[in-house]
């Protein structure tokens, strides 16, 4: 129960620190609630969008990827996402800008202003379909983690209501701020138990370089990819690394956190430190679980039955009890935190794109309260879904990168090409979430669940050595360039020009 | 810096970006090296490396190549994008729209 007891603290001392947001007034207007004021500095702005992405895959999906696919492993999560400073400044310097001009407030803003309402109310409901599965995903892995960590005195459906307590408890408190500063404090903890985790297992066999000796007399395939008799081929290598990638940029979270920087500074910090970060810690999980290799025959044995427990067999291998359990709450800070980004960004979405579609003139008040109750509700369908432990979410959670990856092209046609139109970006996104889904309902059928995953993300001889993600995004972006050439752009498209290709944002 | 001159900088940070970032997406060109002279396999050692490049690429770029907004621009440009956007509402683009079919 020393893990449970140590989860709890970290999560009323969470509360607290949202509390607080909220008593410095944080929470008084729409605009406060959303994004913060667009106050935030970029110490906060980094942590918190970091700790916004990173969920529990980050510490134990990728280093059960370590333990079963070596350092190949490196390009899912660390190496691949340092272009990110470039992408993200390339497509979001103009949602940074223009959505301070405009008080954006949310990710359908700028596809409602440059494409109409059309647009405007897809977003939102794409987002939300694509994070749902998401989120599912991390609350029935906290309640999991729970239910191991009290012995089963914490029962699983008991736990699906830890982590939603929370995080609606933080966002209806604090808002923007509030998520921001939570996200801030548990992405420091995580981040520090990697280190000390790290360091600990790399010591258990006489240091790194001692480790990795170790690890290659016994498993020389963990230093190789495919052609050498490693397990990770280029074209799986190039799938993993450009779907992580790309969907990065098109989260809400993103979006969320260029609204909410104070300072042009902070925000070009921020897209700066968030892949060199990410290089180093998660190079670090990644190695812990090449090295749990390395831990002896009990510890091989049970990650070689379920390699994403290495993460947790490794801290208890080379820690004291008390900070194996740190260790392991880390991870479920990490998985909190991307609940908190994801539940945030959608709530904000469904206030201000879908309801203000319905009502323009509503006021402030109303879309904070509103905003509170989608929290609330996102939550609440949360559990409902991950009620049924056989749910496959995992599977579903899959296509997410996937699906959102598509809206990166009316995202580029709002910024950068003036000649696209409504009717590209609406089938443009159409199309490409469809054949996410259409890919996923094929590998259920060919393979089950297993079949799922290997249709999104292996490559596959049948559809030119390309993972399901990225025939899916390919065509997506065929279709957006294909349509907005053969149709007009209307008098949105138009008039919304002067505003997103205005001459001060050469 | 001429508008010339920062065409033709933009180009060549786009260009060193692609051919970066296709590196640290795929070891393409480099997966055969084999070899461990700094303990992890080489080919990753290289994979560092390029990300380290281009990490200082983008920190060149951002902030001191004058190529990227900065917050001395900041609030003119912002000021400039609340004057064309203030007769730019969607909803009476909409509606404007609409009328005309």
């Amino acid at each position: 129960m020393t893990g449970i007891a140590i989860i709890t603290g970290i999560c009323l001392a969470s509360v607290f620190i949202s509390y607080a947001a909220f008593r410095r007034g944080a929470s008084k207007s729409a605009d406060d609630y959303f994004v913060a004021g667009s106050g935030l500095g970029y110490f906060v702005l980094i942590f918190s969008l970091l700790a916004s992405f990173l969920s529990a895959f980050a510490m134990f999906g990728i280093s059960g990827m370590g333990y079963r696919l070596g350092f190949g492993a490196l390009f899912v999560l660390t190496v691949n996402l340092v272009p990110l400073g470039f992408l993200w400044y390339f497509v979001h310097r103009k949602t940074f800008l223009i959505g301070k001009a405009r008080r954006w407030m949310s990710m359908g803003a700028p596809f409602g202003e440059r494409y109409g309402v059309g647009m405007r109310a897809i977003i939102p409901l794409v987002v939300l379909v694509a994070s749902i599965p998401y989120l599912v995903a991390q609350i029935k892995g906290i309640a999991i983690m729970l239910e191991t960590m009290s012995e089963g005195e914490l029962p699983y459906k008991a736990g699906l209501f830890f982590a939603p307590a929370f995080v609606a408890l933080y966002l209806i408190l604090g808002g923007m701020k509030g998520a921001a500063w939570v996200n801030t404090v548990q992405g420091l903890f995580f981040s520090g138990m990697v280190f000390v985790l790290f360091f600990a297992v790399m010591q258990k066999n006489g240091g790194f370089a001692a480790t990795m000796d170790l690890v290659q007399q016994r498993h020389p395939e963990m230093f190789q990819l495919a052609g050498g008799g490693g397990k990770m081929s280029l074209p799986m290598i190039f799938g993993f690394a450009s779907a992580m990638c790309l969907g990065s940029v098109c989260f809400p979270q993103p979006y969320m956190h260029a609204y909410s920087s104070k300072s042009a500074k902070g925000f070009k910090v921020m897209i700066l430190a968030f892949g060199a970060i990410c290089v180093v810690v998660i190079s670090m999980t990644t190695m812990v679980g090449i090295a749990g290799r390395a831990l002896g025959g009990d510890v091989v044995a049970k990650a070689n039955a379920d390699a994403d427990k290495i993460y947790g067999l490794a801290a208890k291998a080379s820690l004291p009890d008390v900070v194996a359990a740190l260790a392991v709450a880390g991870a479920f800070t990490a998985a909190m935190t991307t609940v908190i980004g994801v539940v945030f960004g959608n709530a904000a979405n469904i206030a201000n794109d879908l309801y203000k579609l319905v009502k323009p003139s509503a006021a402030a008040k109303e879309l904070v309260g509103l905003g509170r109750i989608c929290i609330g509700g996102i939550m609440a369908v949360c559990i409902l879904i991950a009620w049924d432990p056989a749910t496959p979410v995992a599977e579903l959670a899959i296509i997410a990168f996937g699906i959102m990856a598509v809206t990166i092209f009316p995202l580029f046609g709002a910024y950068f090409w003036q000649r696209a139109t409504r009717y590209g970006a609406v089938a443009a996104t159409l199309v490409g979430v469809g054949m996410n889904v259409a890919f996923l309902v094929w590998g259920i059928a060919e393979g089950g669940r297993a079949g799922a995953k290997k249709m999104a993300l292996l490559p596959r001889a049948s559809l030119g050595n390309l993972n399901g993600f990225l025939v899916s995004f390919l065509v997506a972006g065929a279709v957006f360039f294909l349509v907005s050439l053969i149709t007009k752009p209307g008098e949105t498209e138009k008039k919304s020009l002067a505003l997103f290709f205005h001459k001060s944002l050469d | 810096m001429s508008a010339k001159r920062r065409t033709w900088a933009k180009r060549i940070y786009v260009t060193a970006f692609l051919v970066l970032t296709s590196l640290c997406w795929c070891p393409w060109a480099y997966g055969t090296v084999t070899g461990r002279p700094l303990v992890i396999p080489t080919w990753a050692v290289l994979a560092y490396v390029f990300a380290a490049a281009l990490f200082v690429l983008e920190w060149v770029f951002l902030f001191h190549s004058s190529l990227a907004i900065s917050d001395e621009e900041l609030g003119g440009i912002v000021a400039d994008l609340e004057a064309a956007g203030a007769d730019e509402s969607p909803a009476a683009a909409e509606a404007s729209e609409e009328g005309e079919r």
